[in-house]
């Protein structure tokens, strides 16, 4: 349920991102044929990309554990994200993974990170937003 | 201005898309900002 509530909290902003001239770009730890029924609960509709070797979750630094999925704090996140109609689906991919996100502009600038630290633990998309809006607006 | 650089080894990742082409990350922010967003899987 994480996964789609945050993914759906960035697609509502997808809006922002484009007249920011950027894309935005979903990485899963599942096999390529589950991005199919992912696409069709969070009705996002850029691109998706499949890591089941967790390569780009390494190399991008996300953290890994399963006392991450335990923490007491997943709990709260969880009926939080429930409350907001994000149910859990049957997980595909490794559930011991942690997410994150990156803003990157050209050149491979980092203008933006969060890793997550527990399941549930995202940042909030208008952060992000706000992050890759000033980092692309011209100095004055 | 300094600013953290993406390491070359997230640049180098091949992933692939729901058609099975692969992707070069770094490809992605050639031209324009991305925002990555890395789920914890696809449930």
């Amino acid at each position: 349920m994480f996964c789609r509530e945050h993914v759906v909290q960035l697609h509502h902003k997808a809006d922002r991102i484009s007249a920011a001239g950027a894309e935005l770009v979903v990485v899963g730890s599942g096999t390529p044929n589950f991005i199919a029924g992912f696409r069709e609960t969070t009705h996002f509709t850029g691109r998706i990309l499949s890591d089941p070797t967790l390569s780009a979750y390494r190399a991008a630094g996300m953290k890994r554990g399963l006392m991450r999925v335990l923490n007491p704090l997943v709990a709260v996140y969880g009926l939080r994200a429930m409350a907001r109609g994000h149910m859990q689906g049957r997980t595909q991919g490794d559930p011991t993974q942690q997410g994150g996100v990156l803003v990157i502009i050209p050149g491979g600038g980092i203008i933006f990170e969060h890793h997550s630290s527990v399941a549930g633990d995202n940042a909030p998309a208008d952060e992000v937003v706000a992050a890759l809006e000033a980092g692309v607006r011209p100095a004055a | 201005m300094s600013m953290e650089t993406v390491p070359p080894e997230l640049a180098a990742c091949e992933l692939t898309d729901e058609n099975g082409a692969k992707v070069r990350l770094g490809d992605l922010w050639r031209d324009h900002p991305i925002v990555l967003a890395f789920v914890r899987h696809f449930g």
